[in-house]
């Protein structure tokens, strides 16, 4: 496995072990994310995925093992590690019987940073919802939900954000916009993005990196385009394919 | 229709809490039942002095289940699983109403065998006065067929499940209140009539009618009353 | 604490717009009117007032044990049970918001949500009464014979501390919602607590100790006891509080959310 450069990573993920109901979950994984990158995290269903996003989150807690963002251990320090960290883990969730710009209002108030009233706005101008900011998101599709929630992962200006799948119920012209704005927030404004996602044809256009995740353990990890060198193939469904093959024949 | 009832039969059989809920009811009839024996003189009446204290758990037990069967898709958002598979949609409720009144009458019985077997075992051979079980199980087909009627028209009115246990334990427990006050009219409460409908019908047999039948027609008018909403209501779950 | 008071005013504002209120307020409203029925029907025997407007609040507290547990008890599963399992609590703790500062705020709107059901059941006692008694010359509760302000001031004092033994109370459902997965299960369990629960306060060496002594006499003993045996319950109470949210923060911060 390729290693990362320490100091630039934005997340560093060393050595996380996770048991549920006495079954290991997550088998000692870890990797690094740098500032910048646009890193997929990939795998197929039950590798793990949700499990270490959650950790990474602090929703769950790893039984052994460290989580460091931007330096700072989730474990002594998360009001820190965890102040510039935007996230959406499984599925967006709001006060359905609030409107979008009420959630987005209360969740800037929760906010390590202060938030100004404008931002709101404009994050509703970045995922196109500012025609919907006054209606109750128990009348948003699914679609709507998932930029939502995008739009709530930007608005404390986070310096890393963390996506699980957030191409969910997302339309065509929608996931369109969606690889458009990470990438311009990742060039322009040195977002780092965490995204772990099935859609394989998206993600090869997204993500510069990547680790592939299978029965809790990291099968492989690194730069794209030298896995695909190193694999002999030129698209991310066949080097998933190939890295999970030669993990399960292993 | 049938293939809900099974539905619903399946999520009782195979959901660990009602299997609590029968461990519960064994327990506090157990626990009424010895207390009763030690602490009181009741003699031969004792099972009818145990059940006298079990009534307000079973009815507390009751609206729980009621609602919680009532409730589990809205709770779970499992009704865009279930309402697809049905010819009619009054055959939801129908079912659900149908098995909550089964349970009950389930639990209904496991008392009076606990109660039973915890006497027998505490006092072999002694004579026990009972309830006329005809009328004891007829009383509390009545009044569970009302009561989860009348918990499934609120469900349909409010949607929502807080609502729903809130108003079933709060009229439970509004009836446990009166039911002291005055016992001819507290006879028709709900949470009496298990125990009262056989001495209702031999007082006086007009009243008893009259008292039956005006259960049969409020859950009845309820019954209609919550197909009418559901059958023409939206669900975005 | 930022954080704890936007979080407490949320819930705070959300509790005073539920349907959940309303249903309550229904409920007692229909106790009440039943109970002044009843007297006026078949006179003071059959009830537990005494038939003055003025302190018809402050004798009705009691009579609402079980009602008033499970409508705590649902409160407390609407706070955390429906916050779970509509994943709405990731919304919160996915922000800079820990996991103290999370169960800070659920505790002080359980109290919040204490004080204000204590104060809609008086309210609506001072209604019923005097729409069934009129105001009378006399405030009468146990004991304590007043009238006018003395009597507001005595029903005021009992309500406080009527709304502080179910907040404990609440706590202890706060507790137990951090493994029960239903807001029914949570009422029912509760409720049902507190009707076995007045099996064991018939053992008068335990039952200072006893939550349900205090849920149906603290209010009372305020006034019927000595100052020692008050401050003695309000001791008791204290730990409560002090036990119960240590351990309730305690079992939350260490709880995997799979939300």
């Amino acid at each position: 496995m390729m290693q990362a450069n320490k100091k630039e990573s934005i997340l560093e993920i060393r050595n996380l072990n996770k048991k549920i109901d006495r079954q290991t979950v997550i088998d000692d994984i870890h990797f690094s994310i740098q500032k910048g990158d646009i890193y997929g995290f990939l795998g197929p269903n039950g590798a793990g995925k949700t499990t270490t996003l959650r950790m990474i989150t602090r929703l769950i807690f790893p039984n052994s093992g460290d989580i460091l963002i931007d330096g700072h251990s989730i474990k002594n320090d998360s009001f820190l590690a965890l102040s510039r960290v935007g996230s959406i883990i499984e599925n967006p969730a709001f006060y359905l019987h609030l409107t979008a710009r009420q959630n987005l209002s209360l969740s800037a108030k929760l906010a390590a940073v202060k938030v100004p009233k404008t931002r709101i706005n404009e994050v509703l101008s970045i995922v196109d919802l500012k025609e919907a900011k006054d209606n109750k998101v128990k009348t948003f599709s699914l679609g709507m939900k998932q930029r939502l929630g995008i739009a709530n992962a930007l608005l404390c200006y986070p310096s890393l954000i963390i996506l699980d799948e957030p191409t969910n119920g997302v339309d065509p012209m929608g996931l369109r916009e969606m690889k458009t704005l990470i990438k311009r927030l990742a060039e322009k404004e040195k977002i780092t993005f965490l995204i772990s996602s099935h859609m394989l044809r998206e993600m090869e256009d997204l993500c510069h990196k990547a680790a592939f995740i299978q029965s809790g353990k990291i099968v492989e990890e690194g730069d794209i385009s030298e896995l695909f060198r190193v694999y002999q193939v030129n698209n991310l469904e066949d080097l998933f394919f190939a890295c999970i093959k030669e993990n399960l024949t292993s | 229709m049938i293939q809900q009832v099974k539905h619903d039969i399946f999520y009782v059989l195979y959901n660990r809490k009602y299997r609590l809920l029968i461990l519960l009811t064994i327990l506090l009839t157990a626990g009424l039942t010895i207390y009763t024996a030690v602490n009181t003189n009741a003699g031969e009446d004792i099972l009818i002095l145990v059940f006298g204290s079990f009534r307000q758990m079973y009815w507390i037990i009751c609206a729980y289940f009621i609602a919680d069967l009532l409730s589990t898709d809205y709770h779970s958002q499992t009704f865009k699983n279930i309402i697809p598979k049905l010819s009619i949609r009054n055959h939801y409720y129908l079912s659900k109403i149908i098995v909550a009144t089964l349970l009950g009458i389930v639990i209904l019985l496991i008392h009076v065998v606990t109660s039973w077997l915890t006497i027998g075992s505490l006092a072999a051979g002694i004579e026990l006065n009972y309830f006329n079980l005809s009328y004891f199980l007829c009383g509390a087909l009545l009044s569970l067929l009302f009561y989860s009627s009348m918990l499934a028209f609120v469900i349909a009115i409010s949607g929502k499940e807080t609502v729903t246990i809130g108003v079933a334990l709060g009229l439970i427990l509004l009836q446990a209140l009166m039911e002291g006050l005055d016992p001819v009219v507290s006879a028709h409460f709900p949470t009496m009539y298990v125990s009262t409908l056989h001495d209702l019908v031999s007082a006086n047999l007009l009243t008893g009618i009259i008292s039956i039948s005006c259960y049969l027609i409020f859950t009845f008018l309820l019954f209609i009353g919550t197909i009418k909403i559901f059958s023409k209501q939206d669900l975005f779950t | 604490m930022k954080n704890i008071w936007t979080l407490t005013s949320f819930e705070f504002k959300r509790m005073l717009t539920s349907k959940m209120l309303l249903v309550y307020t229904l409920i007692y409203a229909a106790m009440y009117v039943l109970t002044g029925v009843i007297f006026k029907v078949y006179g003071a025997g059959k009830t537990v007032v005494a038939g003055y407007g003025q302190s018809f609040p402050v004798e009705m507290l009691q009579a609402g044990i079980t009602f008033t547990a499970v409508f705590v008890a649902i409160y407390v599963g609407e706070i955390l049970i429906q916050e779970r399992n509509n994943g709405t609590i990731k919304f919160v703790l996915l922000r800079s918001v820990s996991r103290f500062q999370y169960y800070i705020s659920r505790i002080i709107s359980i109290f919040l949500f204490s004080l204000l059901l204590t104060f809609i059941i008086i309210l609506i006692g001072y209604v019923v009464g005097l729409l069934f008694f009129g105001w009378g010359d006399t405030f009468v509760f146990y004991s304590v014979t007043t009238s006018g302000w003395q009597g507001i001031g005595v029903t005021v004092l009992a309500g406080l501390a009527f709304a502080f033994a179910y907040f404990i109370f609440g706590l202890i459902a706060l507790l137990v919602s951090q493994v029960i997965q239903r807001i029914a299960t949570l009422a029912m369990l509760m409720g049902l607590s507190t009707l076995v629960g007045q099996y064991i306060v018939i053992y008068d060496q335990i039952k200072q100790y006893v939550i349900y002594e205090h849920l149906l006499f603290f209010h009372i003993n305020l006034f019927e006891k000595s100052i020692s045996y008050s401050v003695t319950s309000f001791g008791i109470l204290v730990g409560y509080l002090i036990v119960l949210g240590t351990a309730g923060c305690f079992l939350f911060k260490k709880q995997d959310l799979y939300v």
